[in-house]
């Protein structure tokens, strides 16, 4: 009896030491994962104020991915002038989402939280006008074209959010000399266009590449019609249910673009065979005249095709019924300061500095990218970038319906597009396949528009 | 310790293992049938559904493709699996030197990966520099070179060429095991009775190997309507849909955040499976009580 006494002492105290140290290994654990505060480095650096000026003080939170050269050249400067900051990295993906969150409940805000951009980022975080310290009187917003970025950083025409980094520019890039040897120029309109690609397809090129094996290639012409100064109304309409997809005009131009492209010929002859990868091989070498996609692919082309890096330029793609070509703008993250920190005033006058023109030289210099403030003269962007931001410059830059702050995403896009280049479907059936999804994902949210 | 407590001593050993299994297999896959009918996404359950999770999947534009498409995969597989393994299974088990060298060599394939199988063939049936239609130029073939994977029609016969190719040396070694178990008496009497090559493998190997032969047609009818990797690895359901398979329509579901109609296609290619199985086991044993 005592012997089985002692055995059943000894187990139960095993057990309590295991879930002890297991415990403990746990604490641990969390406490490396939380987020990463890295202000050992820039705090220690950061040289002695004058004895005029006090240091201004003032925490960054933000997904670490962010903080890449153009933030480490800006930092070296913000010092000397005066900003003391403590940056926290985030994890990336939704494990940093999670941690603003958690955050913002908790009410322990930073100065500055560097997030997403876009309205339903914005509002997705709790009420804009008691989180985000209204930045509209700030000297750069002069520099900062509303009609394109305002749904990207403003909220009920207040701009909260100021651009972090370079914005993606979606546009039709062309093969210069493919164009001189058909002997065309940039079209203005549709008809055009039409004509262009006739004289590139006779002249044994093809005049628009379409790499229907990656079927994410295929929505540009859908992405650069609906890039109009309407399309976050548009996509408000939609949200309320008090507008469909079937009468989504610009959107279905930008569908019939896509059939006629194919119906006539113009794309690439086996389009399913063929991937990103391919379009950039075909554009490159002058197999292909045009391809639609977002200036991030030239990145690829300075590394795959150096040499032919200049004969690659951007245009805004004609869409039928007339209006003024543009080219669809996706804006990068944003900074936002946070209302009633202790640093507020801080924050303010750090992202005043930021977006100054000298300052944005200095990020943008070192880093690379389109910025969405005008001005900036440091750029290190090929000329199919530069081509493409004087688009966006002269005001034909707009967001897309998907950036529009739409609720939900409707069809799979890429899949129906590969329909109508595959001959499964007509623009207007993919239209009605939009719609019956829309109301489908609202229904399973329990959406009060769509009961 | 107490005559109940010895008698009982088994099952209690039982329990931990019980447990387990009960928590990680029979709980999930029981409350899969649960949430195959209400609206479900992921994280909560928004309302009991019925059977619109079930409407919504016929309601498909290509919910008779995708049937389809998995039903001649799952038979074309299976009968040339089948065929090829027991010609395989033959061959590497008659009396060469180099029989062991060819039973690794036949079975290396089933080792492989599928995503890596999957991404090697989308290489060797590209249309325009893949090895098969260079080959085929070489032989001096070049009518029939094809966009394997891009035609339509041909897509899902270029898909299951490679689940044969990949998976005929598992069946091959089914049948062979089964062979061994055949003893050579029978072979030797057949012979002296006058029975040739054919009529020995007809009325003797046949008959002998139903077992396996049961045993590897329901694997492969299984592994048929599961497919996955291959398909999506070498056309992602591509092109414009034409090889769509349940498994693939279960993915996009749950990656559309349709979490509920991803349950209900599950439970519907569940039932399919069991189906399938339980009639094919009962024609087959049908057909061996004759024997």
């Amino acid at each position: 009896m005592n012997r089985k006494l002692l055995k059943i002492v000894t187990f139960v105290t095993m057990i309590c030491l295991i879930l002890a140290l297991a415990a403990c290994g746990s604490n641990k654990g969390n406490n490396g994962g939380n987020a990463q505060p890295s202000n050992s480095s820039e705090s220690a650096e950061t040289p002695a104020p004058s004895a005029s000026q006090e240091p201004m003080k003032l925490t960054i939170i933000g997904h670490g991915s962010n903080f890449t050269t153009g933030w480490e050249a800006v930092l070296a400067d913000a010092k000397t002038k005066g900003f003391e900051i403590q940056v926290e990295k985030l994890p990336e993906g939704s494990q940093g989402d999670d941690i603003v969150k958690t955050r913002l409940a908790t009410k322990e805000l930073p100065d500055i939280l560097l997030n997403y951009s876009g309205q339903a980022n914005i509002m997705g975080n709790g009420n804009p006008d008691e989180l985000y310290v209204d930045l509209s009187n700030q000297a750069w917003v002069q520099n900062l074209n509303l009609d394109t970025w305002g749904s990207s950083f403003a909220y009920q025409g207040k701009v909260v959010g100021a651009p972090f980094q370079g914005s993606q520019v979606m546009a039709m890039f062309y093969n210069k000399k493919v164009f001189e040897s058909a002997g065309v120029n940039v079209p203005t309109t549709y008809e055009e266009f039409l004509a262009t690609c006739d004289a590139i397809a006779k002249a044994g090129k093809t005049p628009v590449f379409l790499p229907g094996k990656d079927p994410w290639t295929l929505q540009f012409s859908t992405l650069f019609s609906t890039a109009q100064k309407d399309s976050t109304e548009i996509a408000g309409k939609l949200n309320q249910n008090q507008m469909k997809f079937a009468e989504y005009q610009d959107f279905k131009a930008g569908l019939d673009v896509l059939k006629e492209i194919v119906d006539k010929g113009y794309g690439s002859k086996d389009p399913f065979a063929h991937g990103y990868d391919d379009a950039e091989k075909a554009l490159a070498n002058g197999d292909a005249a045009m391809f639609m996609m977002g200036a991030w692919f030239m990145t690829d082309i300075v590394k795959k095709y150096p040499d032919k890096v200049n004969d690659i330029g951007a245009f805004a793609m004609p869409i039928p019924g007339g209006k003024t070509p543009t080219v669809a703008v996706s804006p990068s993250v944003a900074l936002y300061a946070m209302k009633g920190t202790k640093n507020q005033t801080s924050a303010e006058k750090f992202i005043e500095y930021f977006e100054s023109i000298d300052t944005q030289n200095i990020f943008f210099g070192a880093e690379g990218g389109i910025p969405e403030i005008t001005g900036v003269s440091k750029l290190t962007l090929t000329p199919a970038e530069m081509e493409a931001k004087a688009i966006v410059d002269a005001g034909n830059g707009f967001v897309n319906y998907q950036g529009s702050g739409l609720n939900y995403a409707g069809g799979d896009f890429p899949s129906l597009s590969a329909d109508i280049v595959g001959g499964k479907k007509t623009p207007q059936q993919v239209l009605e396949a939009m719609d019956k999804e829309f109301v489908k994902q609202a229904k399973i949210k329990n959406d009060p528009n769509f009961k | 310790m107490s005559k109940l407590t010895r008698q009982n001593y088994p099952y209690y050993l039982l329990l931990p293992g019980l447990l387990v299994f009960l928590c990680f297999f029979a709980y999930p896959s029981v409350s899969g049938f649960y949430y195959a009918f209400v609206n479900w996404d992921g994280l909560q359950i928004r309302g009991f559904t019925g059977w619109e999770n079930f409407r919504n999947l016929i309601d498909r534009d290509d919910f008779g493709l995708v049937f389809y498409n998995t039903f001649l995969f799952t038979f074309v597989t299976t009968f040339c699996k089948i065929v090829l393994g027991l010609l395989l299974a033959v061959l590497a088990n008659m009396t060469l030197k180099s029989a062991r060298l060819l039973r690794s060599v036949l079975f290396m394939p089933v080792m492989l990966s599928y995503v890596a199988v999957g991404l090697v063939f989308s290489a060797i049936y590209d249309p325009d520099n893949g090895l098969l239609n260079q080959l085929l130029a070489w032989a001096g073939l070049g009518g029939w070179t094809q966009s394997w994977l891009t035609n339509e029609h041909l897509v899902m016969y270029s898909i299951s060429a490679v689940e044969i190719w990949k998976t005929a040396g598992f069946c091959m070694m089914l049948f062979l095991a089964g062979l061994q178990t055949i003893p050579n008496e029978w072979y030797e009497a057949a012979k002296i009775d006058g029975a040739g090559a054919m009529g020995r493998f007809r009325y003797i190997t046949l008959p002998a190997l139903r077992p396996v032969l049961q045993i590897n047609v329901i694997l492969t009818l299984i592994s048929g309507l599961k497919v996955f990797d291959l398909v999506y690895t070498m056309t992602g359901g591509g092109p414009a849909g034409a090889s769509e398979i349940i498994s693939t329509v279960i993915y996009d579901s749950f990656a559309k955040g349709y979490y509920g109609e991803g349950t209900a296609a599950n439970l519907l290619l569940f039932v399919i499976i069991l189906i399938v199985i339980a009639l094919t086991h009962k024609l087959i044993t049908k057909r061996g009580e004759g024997v």
